[in-house]
C-alpha cells in the first residue's frame, strides 16, 4: 500500500517537475552564460549617439527608400529624430520601454503619446520591427542553448522563455568569441520557421571594449528576401548625455 | 512525292530514316522533361489593348494587386464570436504571418485597433483581439466593440458576426499558385468541419482555373486517347498499324515540346491540349498512308521478292495517297499556324507549337510510317464497311436525287444559322471560367452575401495626392460613386489618411496641411495594403470600388454608370477661396456630401422632409459655441503625458488648471488671431494662473503644449455643435449603439466648412491649378476588353486561315470553283455551329474563338479526301466511288476525333468543356455537311487527275473502299463487283 501510494507521489512529482521545470531544462549553463555576456554589452557604454542611414529596398520598387536618423540612447531609452526625407524630417520619436513611446508629429507640431502593443508592426515598411530595435536585453524573454562553436564564434539557441512576450519563437545566434557581440541571428517562429535573418558587420570599437557594427542588415524571408540596411554614418560614445534628453518636454521644444 | 517513294524503297535510306527519328525522339523527350509550365493567366490578356496596358501597368505600380481572401462560414449568427473559433483564428493568423511569399496578413484577430487614452493621453494601439475572451460576458464586451468599429464589419467581420474574412496580401514576387495552396493547407489544420472555408480573390481563381485544367487534361487526356485508339482499332483490326500511327503521332507531339524546351518557351494552359488535338487530327495521316500501303502490299503490281514487293507498294501508296494527306495536313497545320495574328501571346504560342505537331505528325506519316513499313512485314486485316454501304451511301444518292430540296433545305438551315450568328455574344465574364456551383462560384456567393461583394472596379487617379485638396477631391469622388447602384464600399487613400488623422488628431477627415498629410503618409505606409492605395512618390492613388454583383450584364451597367460620371468629370481644377461665392458654395457642396455619406455609416436614411430641413439648417449660421466643453477638453488634454509641461495638482482653492484653461478658452482660438498676440496674452494669463514669472520656463511649456491642441478642439467643438444643430433641425436622431460613432463623424464632415480653399472643376486659366484625372479599370474593364479580343481573334485568324486553305484546295485541285466545293462543307459547318451557339446562348470566348480554326483544320479534310476520291464517269458514280473510298473513312475519323473531344467535357473546367463539346459536335456536322454539300454542288465525274501509278492501278485496287482509312478497307472480292457497276469504265477513271 505504502509502496503504491510512494509510487503515486513519486509520479505526480515527476510531472510537476517536468511541467514546471520544462522550460528551463531545455536551457543549458553555458548557453545562459553566453547569453548574459551578449546582455552585458549594451550596459558597457553610458550613454551613446548615432547618425544611421536606413535604407529600405523592396524588390518591386526600383528606387529604395533612404531615411536618415539621429539616436540617443542612454539607460535603455531611445530617443530617435528622423532628418531625412522631406516627409519625415523633424519627426522625433521618444522611446522609454518596450510598450511605451511619445511620437512629436512636426507636421501637427504636438506630442502623442503612444501605447503600442503592436510588437511586430515597422515603421515605413522597414523589416525591422518595434521589438527588434527595442530589445536590448534578451535573457528576460528567451532561454539559451549552447549548440556549439566554430572558428571564432558560439552558437546559442534562444527559445521563447515561457510567459515572456517575446516576439519570435526563437533566435539561432552567432556570437564573436572575443567579446560576445551578435554576428547573425535567425529569427524563428513558433513552428520552427525561419522568418528573417540578421547580420550585423564590420564591428568598430571603442575605449572599454565598446563595439558596434557599422552595419546592419535584416532580410525577410517571409517577404520574399525583402531587407533593409542600417549603415552607421557617426558614432559618440559616453559624451554625456542629459536625462534631460529624454522627456517630454525636450521632445516638445525640437 | 516521286523522289520520296523512291528513297524510302530503299532498305539503307528506310534504316536511316527510322534511326533518325528515334534518335531525334530520344532527345525530343529528354528536351520535353525539361519544359517548364507557364500559369500566369494574366498573359491571356490582349497585350494590345490599352485597357489592358493601362491594368498591366496599375499592378506593377501598386504592387501585383494580388490578395487572397480567406472567408470563414461559422454556420450561424454569432459564430465568430465563441471561444474557439476566435482561438484557432488566432492560431492561423500568425501561422500565415509566417508563410513566405506573404507580405501581410489582417484578420479580425490582428486588425489594428486604436482607442484613446482618457488617463493619461494619446492612443492606445494593438490589435483589435489582444486577449481571447474567457467567458461569456467579454465574448459579448468583444463583440460589441468589434461591432461598433465600422471599417470592420463588413470587411474583416459580417455584421450578423456569422462569418470572418481573412486578407493574404502576396510579397512581390511571389507565385501566387503556390502561395494559394499553401495558405488552404493551412487554413484546412485550423478550420474543418463545422466551419467552411471559402477562397476568393486573384490568386485563389487563378489556381482553380489552372488546376482544374491541368488535372482534367492530365485524368481526360488518357481517356480521351483511349476512346480514339478504340475506334481505330474496331475499325482497322491492326494493333501494330494502329500503334505505329500512334506512334508517329506521339512522336510528333515530343517533337513540339522538345523544341519548345529547346526555345526556353514554357507550357501554357492552352498548349495542355495539345496532345488531345494532335492524336485526334494528327494520327489520321499514318493511318492513311497505312491503309493504302496495307491494300497496295495485298495486291502487288507486278511480282519479284517480298523485298520487292513491299519497296513496290510503299512507292505506289506515296505517290497516290500521299499529295492528299500532304493537303489535309497542311490545311490543318495552316489554320493552327493562323493563331499567329492572335493578340494573345499564350494563344500564339499555342498556334506555333501544335502547328509544328501537326506538320511533325504530317512529315512522320510519309517518312517515317513507310521506313518502318518497308522494313517489316506488316499485313493489315481488311474489313467492310457497314456505314458506307448502308449510311452514308443512301444519304448522298438521295441528296442527288433529290437536289432541289436539298438545297432548299441546306440553304434555309444555312440563312437560319447566318441568322442566328449574329445573336452570338462575345460577352466574358468569370461563368466563362468556371461554373455554378464551382468552388470560386461559390465564395464569390459567399463574399457577396457577407462582405459586400467580391468583384471590384478600380479607378486609378493621377494628381497629387500629398495635397490635401486633391484628396478631398478623392473623397468626393469616393462619395459620389458610393451612391451608384450595386457599389457597396469604396476603398481609397484619402479614406485610409483620414482613418490616421484620426488617430493623430481626433476628426476622422484629410487634414488640412501638405505637413500633416505628408507625415500620416509616412505612417501608414508600412500598413499592409496601402501599397494598393497609392504609389511610392504618391503621385498615382487607385480606388478599389467593391460591388455586390458578379452578373455580366448588371457589372456592365455599373461600368457604364461610372464612365458616364468619368465622362462628366473633367480632371482640372481651379483652386479657389472659401469666401469666395463659388468656393463658399463648393464647399458646403462638399460638406453635405459628406454628412450624407457619415449618416448613412451611421445607418441613417433621411426621408424627403428630413432631406429639405438638413438643407436649410445647413444654408444658417452656425450656433454660437459653448465655451465650457472647450474648456473641459482644455484641461483633460493638460491632465494627460501628452502635455509636456508639469503643472501643479489640484489644490484647496480648486484645480489650477481648470482655471488655467478657463483663462486661455477666453482668448479665442490661437489659428484665428496673429501668433505673436494669442502668445502675449496667453504668457500673462499662464504666469498669473501658475504663479510664477512670465519668462519661466514652465510658462514656456504650457504655450508650447497647448497651442496646437487648443486650436483642434476649438474647431472641433464648433463643428460638433454645429453638426449637433443641423441634424436636431433635421430631426435626426441615431440609435443608441450608433450615437457616439455617428455624431463624431458627421462633426468631422462638418469640420470641411472651415476649410480656408477648395477645389471647382474647370480650365485653370491663369490662377492655381491641381488636376486629379481618373481613369476606370478592373476586371470588368478586363473581361470587355477579353471580350473585344476574342471577337478581333476570331475574325484575324479566321480570315488567316481560309485564304491559305483555299489556296492548298485551288493548288490541290487545279481550280478555284473545286477549291471552293472542298471548302463549302465546312463553312456550312462553321455557320451551323456559330448559329447553334447563337441559338443556345454559348457565348464567344478565349475557347470558343480557338473552335473556327480547328472545325477548319480538322474539317476540311473530309472534304478534301471526299473530292480526292470523287472519281466517276458522272456525277453519280462519282460519288458512289467516294463514298465507298472515303465515306467510312471520314465517318470513323468523325467519330473519333468527336469521342477524343467529347471526353473532355467530363471534366470540371468550364472552357474545356465548352471546345469539347463543340468540337465534338463540330466534327459529326462537318462529316453529315460533307456528305450533304459536295453531292448538291459536284456535277462532274472526277475532280483530281490521277497519279501515274493510279492510272495504272488495277480495278479491284481502286474501287475497294480501302484507300483511305480504316474502315473503308473492304475484303477481297467482296463488293467489287457493286463497284465495277458503279464505275462503268470498268473501274478505272
Amino acid at each position: 500500500m505504502n509502496i503504491k501510494r510512494n509510487m503515486r507521489s513519486s509520479a505526480v512529482v515527476l510531472l510537476l517537475v517536468g511541467f514546471f521545470g520544462a522550460g528551463d531544462a531545455w536551457a543549458d549553463k553555458r548557453g545562459e552564460e553566453l547569453m548574459a555576456c551578449v546582455d552585458k554589452n549594451p550596459a558597457r557604454s553610458k550613454d551613446q549617439y548615432f547618425v544611421y542611414d536606413m535604407i529600405i529596398a523592396d524588390p518591386g520598387q526600383s528606387k529604395p527608400l533612404v531615411l536618415g536618423m539621429k539616436v540617443w540612447i542612454k539607460d535603455g531609452m531611445r530617443l530617435v529624430h528622423f532628418i531625412s526625407p522631406a516627409d519625415v524630417k523633424g519627426m522625433k520619436i521618444l522611446s522609454r520601454s518596450r510598450a511605451q513611446m511619445y511620437v512629436y508629429l512636426k507636421g501637427y507640431n504636438r506630442i502623442r503619446r503612444i501605447t503600442s502593443h503592436m510588437k511586430r508592426q515597422t515603421l515605413f515598411g522597414a523589416d525591422y520591427n518595434y521589438d527588434d530595435q527595442m530589445t536590448l536585453r534578451y535573457g528576460d524573454l528567451y532561454l539559451a542553448d549552447y549548440t556549439g562553436e566554430e572558428g571564432e564564434i558560439y552558437k546559442l539557441k534562444m527559445k521563447r522563455r515561457p510567459g515572456s512576450d517575446a516576439v519570435y519563437g526563437a533566435i539561432e545566434m552567432k556570437i564573436r568569441k572575443k567579446d560576445c557581440y551578435p554576428l547573425e541571428m535567425r529569427y524563428l517562429d513558433e513552428k520552427g520557421r525561419h522568418l528573417k535573418t540578421e547580420t550585423r558587420s564590420s564591428y568598430t570599437c571603442q575605449a572599454n571594449n565598446i563595439c558596434e557594427p557599422t552595419e546592419l542588415k535584416m532580410v525577410s524571408h517571409v517577404r520574399n528576401n525583402h531587407w533593409t540596411k542600417i549603415v552607421r554614418k557617426e558614432w559618440k560614445v559616453n559624451s554625456g548625455l542629459s536625462k534631460r534628453l529624454f522627456t517630454r518636454r525636450a521632445l516638445q521644444r525640437n | 512525292m516521286k523522289v520520296l517513294a523512291s528513297l524510302l524503297s530503299q532498305r539503307r535510306v528506310a534504316w536511316a530514316v527510322v534511326l533518325v527519328v528515334l534518335l531525334m525522339a530520344g532527345t525530343s523527350t529528354f528536351l520535353a522533361m525539361q519544359v517548364t509550365q507557364d500559369d500566369n493567366l494574366l498573359a491571356f490578356l490582349p497585350g494590345d489593348d490599352p485597357d489592358v496596358r493601362h491594368f498591366q501597368k496599375l499592378a506593377a505600380s501598386f504592387g501585383g494587386l494580388e490578395v487572397a481572401l480567406v472567408g470563414l462560414d461559422s454556420g450561424s449568427a454569432n459564430g465568430v464570436f465563441t471561444h474557439d473559433f476566435l482561438s484557432r483564428l488566432k492560431k492561423l493568423t500568425a501561422d500565415l504571418m509566417g508563410m513566405r511569399g506573404l507580405d501581410g496578413v489582417t484578420s479580425l484577430d490582428n486588425v489594428a485597433d486604436f482607442v484613446a487614452n482618457e488617463e493619461k493621453g494619446g492612443i492606445v494601439t494593438g490589435p483589435l483581439i489582444r486577449a481571447l475572451p474567457r467567458n461569456d460576458a467579454e465574448l459579448q464586451a468583444l463583440r460589441s466593440r468589434v461591432l461598433a468599429r465600422d471599417h470592420v464589419v463588413g470587411n474583416f467581420v459580417s455584421s450578423d458576426g456569422r462569418a470572418a474574412l481573412i486578407y493574404c496580401f502576396l510579397a512581390q514576387g511571389s507565385d501566387p499558385r503556390p502561395t494559394a495552396s499553401r495558405i488552404r493547407r493551412v487554413v484546412e489544420q485550423y478550420f474543418d468541419g463545422r466551419v467552411k472555408p471559402y477562397y476568393g480573390g486573384g490568386p485563389f481563381i487563378s489556381s482553380y482555373i489552372f488546376e482544374t485544367i491541368r488535372r482534367d487534361m492530365r485524368q481526360l487526356t488518357p481517356w480521351a486517347v483511349l476512346a480514339m485508339v478504340i475506334v481505330m482499332l474496331i475499325s482497322f483490326r491492326d494493333w501494330v498499324g494502329t500503334c505505329l500511327a500512334l506512334l508517329s503521332t506521339s512522336f510528333g507531339i515530343v517533337f513540339s515540346i522538345g523544341l519548345m524546351a529547346a526555345f526556353g518557351e514554357p507550357l501554357n494552359l492552352v498548349l495542355s491540349s495539345m496532345p488531345v488535338i494532335l492524336f485526334a487530327v494528327g494520327s489520321a495521316y499514318g493511318i492513311h498512308i497505312l491503309a493504302r500501303y496495307y491494300d497496295c502490299a495485298r495486291d502487288p503490281v507486278g511480282g519479284g521478292s517480298s523485298e520487292e514487293r513491299r519497296a513496290t507498294a510503299i512507292a505506289a501508296t506515296l505517290q497516290s495517297v500521299g499529295p492528299t494527306v500532304l493537303a489535309a495536313g497542311l490545311t490543318t497545320a495552316v489554320s493552327l499556324l493562323s493563331f499567329l495574328v492572335m493578340d494573345q501571346r499564350p494563344m500564339r504560342v499555342f498556334g506555333l507549337f501544335t502547328g509544328i505537331g501537326v506538320l511533325m505528325t504530317l512529315l512522320l506519316s510519309v517518312t517515317f510510317v513507310p521506313a518502318v513499313l518497308r522494313l517489316t512485314p506488316l499485313r493489315g486485316k481488311v474489313t467492310k464497311s457497314r456505314i458506307a454501304d448502308h449510311l452514308v451511301l443512301p444519304f448522298v444518292r438521295g441528296i442527288q436525287e433529290h437536289r432541289l430540296l436539298a438545297g432548299i433545305v441546306l440553304v434555309t438551315m444555312v440563312v437560319a444559322a447566318g441568322v442566328a450568328v449574329t445573336r452570338v455574344e462575345n460577352r466574358i465574364d468569370s461563368t466563362n471560367l468556371f461554373a455554378p456551383g464551382s468552388a470560386p462560384h461559390r465564395a464569390d456567393r459567399f463574399l457577396s452575401r457577407h462582405f459586400g461583394g467580391s468583384q471590384f472596379l478600380l479607378m486609378h487617379f493621377k494628381g497629387d495626392m500629398n495635397d490635401p485638396l486633391v484628396l478631398r477631391e478623392l473623397t468626393s469622388a469616393a462619395d459620389r460613386l458610393g451612391q451608384l447602384p450595386h457599389v457597396s464600399s469604396v476603398m481609397h487613400i484619402a479614406d485610409i489618411i483620414a482613418r490616421a488623422n484620426e488617430a493623430m488628431e481626433g476628426p476622422r477627415r484629410v487634414p488640412d496641411s501638405v505637413a500633416k498629410v505628408r507625415t500620416l503618409h509616412a505612417f501608414i505606409s508600412a500598413e499592409a495594403g496601402v501599397r494598393q492605395l497609392v504609389t511610392a512618390d504618391r503621385e498615382e492613388a487607385l480606388m478599389q470600388v467593391k460591388l455586390d454583383t458578379s452578373d455580366a450584364r448588371e457589372l456592365e451597367r455599373v461600368l457604364e454608370g461610372v464612365e458616364g460620371w468619368l465622362k462628366a468629370y473633367a480632371g482640372s481644377f481651379r483652386v479657389v477661396s472659401a469666401e469666395s461665392v463659388a468656393g463658399r458654395a463648393r464647399l458646403r457642396e462638399l460638406t453635405r456630401e459628406r454628412m450624407l455619406v457619415a449618416l448613412q455609416g451611421a445607418g441613417v436614411t433621411l426621408d424627403k422632409a428630413q432631406t429639405v430641413a438638413l438643407d436649410v439648417a445647413f444654408a444658417q449660421a452656425a450656433p454660437t459655441l459653448d465655451e465650457q466643453a472647450v474648456e473641459g477638453r482644455l484641461w483633460r488634454f493638460m491632465r494627460t503625458e501628452e502635455c509636456a509641461a508639469r503643472l501643479p495638482p489640484p489644490d484647496d482653492e480648486g484645480d489650477p488648471v481648470l482655471a488655467l484653461a478657463r483663462r486661455l478658452v477666453s482668448l479665442g482660438s490661437p489659428s484665428e488671431q496673429v501668433a505673436e498676440a494669442w502668445q502675449e496674452r496667453a504668457v500673462v494669463h499662464i504666469a498669473k494662473t501658475l504663479k510664477v514669472a512670465p519668462d519661466a520656463e514652465q510658462v514656456e511649456d504650457v504655450l508650447l503644449s497647448v497651442q496646437a491642441p487648443l486650436t483642434q478642439i476649438f474647431a472641433d467643438e464648433r463643428a460638433r455643435q454645429h453638426g449637433h444643430a443641423v441634424l436636431k433641425a433635421a430631426g435626426v436622431t441615431f440609435t443608441s449603439t450608433q450615437k457616439a460613432r455617428g455624431e463624431k463623424l458627421v462633426a468631422a464632415a462638418m469640420l470641411d466648412l472651415t476649410r480656408p480653399q477648395v477645389l471647382l472643376q474647370g480650365e485653370v486659366v491663369g490662377g492655381v491649378g491641381r488636376s486629379l484625372h481618373g481613369r476606370v479599370n478592373g476586371l470588368p474593364v478586363l473581361h470587355r476588353a477579353l471580350s473585344r479580343s476574342a471577337l478581333k481573334n476570331q475574325i484575324r485568324s479566321l480570315v488567316a486561315a481560309l485564304v491559305p486553305v483555299i489556296l492548298i484546295m485551288i493548288v490541290l485541285f487545279r481550280s478555284l470553283r473545286v477549291g471552293l466545293i472542298v471548302a463549302a462543307p465546312t463553312f456550312v459547318t462553321l455557320l451551323l455551329i456559330y448559329g447553334g451557339m447563337g441559338i443556345g446562348g454559348v457565348r464567344l470566348d478565349l475557347g470558343t474563338a480557338m473552335l473556327a480554326c480547328i472545325i477548319l483544320g480538322a474539317g476540311v479534310d473530309y472534304g478534301v479526301h471526299f473530292v480526292a476520291t470523287w472519281r466517276g464517269e458522272d456525277a453519280k458514280s462519282g460519288a458512289c466511288a467516294a463514298v465507298k473510298r472515303s465515306g467510312g473513312a471520314i465517318w470513323t475519323n468523325a467519330l473519333t476525333v468527336c469521342l477524343g473531344f467529347f471526353v473532355l467535357t467530363m471534366g470540371e473546367a468550364r472552357p474545356l468543356q465548352n471546345v469539347g463539346g463543340l468540337t465534338a459536335l463540330a466534327m459529326l456536322v462537318a462529316a453529315v455537311a460533307t456528305f450533304w454539300t459536295v453531292p448538291l454542288l459536284a456535277r462532274r465525274g472526277s475532280y483530281r487527275e490521277l497519279a501515274p501509278n493510279e492510272v495504272n492501278e488495277p480495278v479491284n485496287e481502286l474501287v475497294p473502299l480501302n484507300d483511305l482509312v480504316p474502315l473503308g478497307v473492304v475484303g477481297e472480292g467482296q463488293d467489287k463487283e457493286a463497284v465495277v457497276q458503279a464505275t462503268p469504265s470498268g473501274g478505272r477513271e
